[in-house]
């Protein structure tokens, strides 16, 4: 009989300790989810404000249509990899795609706007610069939840490699997340290299 | 019954369902013991083959008690606390379960932009959180309210409710989940659901050890079969009483859920003074092909927590009914009901939904000329420091609130439609790209920066935008600078409301974003050397808010059920409220025997005030902490002494109410703003 109770007690005790550890997985799990939705919800403000700078831009530049054109493309394609992301956020490879989309995006977005410094008309429209400064807060917005999203992945990720937290994660499917690298910058880097 | 009898009865409810649960334990208990027994006489018959007469023909077996009692315990036990763990981690986690998908606060989709103001409205309305709002993708018309505490509730609605509903109706559905917040029935709620679960667990092992039977009779060789047979006796035993537990379970939790269910039909129409929201509500469920179905699988585990019955009808559908009959609800609601439901097109109401939608996205103007509190004179300021200033000090001093202080204790936890009416305008009061930025995280950080720039004092505010700028996001302060000047102009009364519309979105932030949040609101308090009061609560009320993220759900435990111990706390709390109020220290002497007089009469201990000195946000800040560990009724005295101090010369100055909210806001009673005098 005790012997019994013994062992009862301590599956017990075990069982009491995997009930919270997968309860703090999947609570971890849900916040950096959570933070990919903000990321989202920012990315397609974006890809809407997008078409309209091509339209209002298109008026001006009637030789650049190549550039607009590879604006638009990257657009879509960035707009695939964040519906492909956000039915799987944290997923390695839908991270990778979304990144190198995003970051295609800029550097077509830097390359357009390097092309319009040589529109001072341009320039000095409204709706443009209204359009414009738009962006620049969506990216800034972007750019704080991404770093929302990679804290959150990282303390998921910390979170389940620990012992014995590891062996809830490996029983119940907690996979290894992964963060989102996007680079803003590199349009922008990229902009002086333009041949004069 | 006022907010804090209902918490009160919720709390009593609690042990009563605690208590027949003991009993069905028991009962369960009860019923295996003489299984197992019944079994070990059968298998000592049998292995010896009739030689052993049964020597002893008594009941009581000590072995098989005892390991009954600890197996039925550790089995019903950690299956109960399993699930309640799992639910009370908060409000968001029940919506998931059930398939809700979190609504973005800054959603541009309009109706859930709708939604979103709706139960925003309520929040302010009321002085309960924003919870978080989920949405669920099914046609019936269904919602339903979660969490383990007002904190971190969640409200979640079908899109049957968004398609079908105006804007009137959604507000009845929304004031009867936000009664359950009050009412504190979603905890209630998520104890009924454990317990039923360790239940069901009993009657599961049942079927599993009849399916082992089933299969090792097969599989093995006939030899066996004997003990296969007493595995599928066993196994139909345990199931039979798993389930006549659940049944009974069932019964209970269905009677407990109607009569919260009336609570709540009541309540909504109390909150928004108009039957015909929630009546309609109803009536469109009746009409609707789809009713108020929902078909996600946790639907049923958790069927009593929804506003109308999620299930489909059955047989016996009566006595297990977790709602009322929906034409007994809308008769209580509408006596004066012809008994005919509206026939609902799907596709026909939708624009009738857009138009509502419309007009009440830009605010006060579709409701069909509320009465108006004062909140106009601010509209007319010109953006320059010198007029906000006037009207600060105008709306201090001339335009201060006048409220009956016998009154408030009635008012917590119980909104009225010039509560609302008040709620919305509010919000229309704040420009349209503050409110916009109050629901993206990056932006929401930089509206609490703004809130808290000196509004009077142009040198402290270029100190506090110094540090914002060598501390801060580099986004974040470019976004505070655009906003800066529509948060100057902000309207006093509007300043906490607008954090409290900032909370959902800033518990999106990572932790470490959260953190830097409060290292500059603290570096933008200390600024001028000194602490407001609305410094003060905004810091407390803040730090509320975010702890129910961080942490896990704040457990509202009961520590004080005497005013022994809590004396010194009474005097801190009452002198810090009447020196805010009152310059003058005879009026101060006044006010705050206003207050210790009506906790005197009750409790028969004698309170003095403390000197001026003793009052610090330090003293007053572990004061409520305190008092937050209070049972409600001593709460209730708390709040009405409170009360009668701030409001002993009739008037509420901003200050008074700033503070009354986060001691209000510490200690779980949402008392509804004050409104304006001339209403």
């Amino acid at each position: 009989m005790v012997p019994l109770l013994i062992t009862l007690g301590v599956v017990l005790v075990i069982v009491v300790i995997f009930i919270s550890i997968y309860n703090k997985l999947v609570m971890l799990r849900e916040r950096f989810k959570n933070a990919f939705a903000q990321i989202d919800v920012q990315l397609r403000r974006r890809y809407d404000l997008i078409p309209n700078l091509v339209e209002t831009v298109k008026g001006y530049m009637a030789h650049e249509k190549e550039t607009l054109v590879g604006v638009t493309e990257a657009r879509n394609q960035a707009l695939a990899a964040a519906k492909a992301a956000s039915a799987n956020p944290g997923e390695p490879g839908a991270m990778l795609a979304l990144g190198s989309a995003e970051s295609l995006l800029s550097k077509a977005l830097g390359g357009l706007n390097v092309v319009m410094e040589q529109y001072p008309d341009l320039k000095a429209n409204e709706s443009m610069a209204s359009l414009q400064e738009e962006m620049k807060t969506t990216e800034n917005k972007i750019a704080f939840a991404r770093q929302a999203f990679n804290d959150s992945v990282t303390s998921f990720n910390i979170g389940r490699s620990k012992f014995p937290n590891i062996i809830v994660a490996g029983s119940f499917g907690f996979k290894e997340a992964s963060l989102l690298e996007i680079d803003f910058e590199e349009g922008e880097r990229n902009a002086p290299k333009v041949s004069f | 019954m006022n907010f804090f009898e209902q918490q009160d009865q919720a709390r009593r409810t609690t042990s009563r369902l605690v208590f027949f649960f003991i009993l069905a334990v028991i009962g369960i208990m009860t019923a295996l013991y003489f299984l197992f027994v019944a079994i070990f006489h059968a298998s000592a018959e049998t292995s010896e083959t009739g030689k052993q007469i049964i020597e002893d023909p008594s009941l009581w077996d000590p072995n098989v008690f005892f390991g009954v009692l600890i197996g039925t315990v550790a089995v019903v036990g950690i299956a109960s606390l399993a699930k309640i763990a799992q639910l009370s981690s908060g409000g968001a986690a029940v919506a998931e379960m059930m398939g809700g998908r979190k609504i973005d606060p800054g959603t541009t989709d309009l109706q859930e932009r709708i939604l979103l103001n709706v139960v925003e409205e309520m929040s302010i309305a009321s002085g309960v959180p924003v919870p978080v709002v989920y949405v669920i993708e099914e046609d019936g018309i269904n919602a339903f309210a979660a969490g383990y505490s007002q904190d971190d509730a969640a409200v979640a609605v079908t899109r049957g409710c968004l398609n079908l509903l105006n804007r009137d109706e959604l507000q009845g559905v929304i004031a009867h989940e936000f009664s359950h917040v009050f009412n504190g029935d979603m905890r209630l709620n998520i104890r009924l659901i454990g317990i039923l679960a360790g239940i069901l667990v009993i009657g599961l092992t049942g079927g599993w050890l009849l399916r082992m039977a089933f299969y090792s009779s097969h599989s093995y060789s006939r030899k066996k079969e004997n003990n296969g047979l007493a595995l599928a006796g066993i196994g139909l035993a345990l199931m039979a009483i798993g389930y006549i537990g659940v049944f009974f379970g069932n019964l209970i939790k269905a009677a407990v859920s109607r009569q919260r269910e009336f609570l709540a039909d009541a309540s909504a129409v109390q909150y928004t003074r108009q039957p015909d929201g929630i009546a309609n509500a109803l009536r469109k469920i009746g009409g609707s092909v789809y009713g108020s179905e929902v078909n996600t699988r946790a639907a049923s585990e958790c069927s009593h927590m929804f506003f109308a019955n999620a299930l489909k009808a059955r047989s016996f559908s009566g006595l297990l009914a977790t709602h009322p009959p929906l034409e007994e609800r809308i008769r209580r609601v509408d006596p004066g009901w012809n008994g005919e439901y509206p026939v609902i097109e799907q596709s026909a109401v939708q624009p009738a939904m857009a138009t509502a939608g419309a007009a009440g996205l830009t605010g006060a103007e579709s409701a069909p000329a509320p009465p108006v509190y004062g909140l106009e004179d601010s509209y007319t300021l010109a953006p320059g420091t010198e007029s906000v200033q006037a009207a600060v000090a105008g709306l201090s001093t001339d335009s201060t609130i006048k409220v009956d202080a016998d009154a408030v204790v009635s008012q917590v936890g119980t909104p009225t439609q010039q509560h609302l009416d008040y709620g919305r305008q509010i919000l229309a009061s704040v420009s349209a790209d503050l409110t916009e930025a109050a629901h993206v995280p990056m932006t929401a950080v930089a509206v609490v920066y703004g809130l808290l720039l000196d509004t009077e004092e142009e040198p402290v505010r270029t100190v506090q935008l110094q540090a914002l700028k060598n501390q801060s996001n580099p986004a974040v302060y470019k976004a505070l600078l655009t906003l800066k000047a529509d948060i100057l102009d902000l309207n006093p009364r509007a300043r906490l409301p607008l954090l409290e519309i900032c909370v959902p979105a800033l518990r999106q932030l990572a932790d470490t974003q959260a953190q830097r949040l409060f290292e500059n609101v603290e570096v933008l308090i200390r600024a001028d050397q000194k602490i407001s009061m609305f410094e003060y609560s905004l810091h407390k009320i803040l730090k509320r808010r975010m702890e129910a993220k961080l942490s896990k759900a704040s457990k509202s435990t009961i520590r004080f059920k005497s005013h022994k111990a809590l004396i010194p706390e009474y005097n801190v709390l009452l002198s810090a409220l009447a020196y805010v109020g009152h310059d003058d220290a005879n009026q101060a002497d006044a006010a705050f025997l206003a207050g210790a007089m009506t906790l005197m009469n009750k409790i028969g201990k004698v309170l003095g005030r403390l000197p001026k000195e003793e009052c610090t946000f330090a003293a007053i800040d572990k004061a409520i902490d305190k008092l937050a560990l209070a049972s409600p009724k001593i709460k209730q005295l708390i709040i009405d002494a409170a009360a009668h101090t701030a409001l002993a010369d009739g008037t509420v100055t901003i200050e008074e109410a700033e503070l009354l909210r986060a001691i209000a806001d510490t200690l779980n009673c949402p008392i509804p703003p004050f409104l304006p005098a001339g209403a």
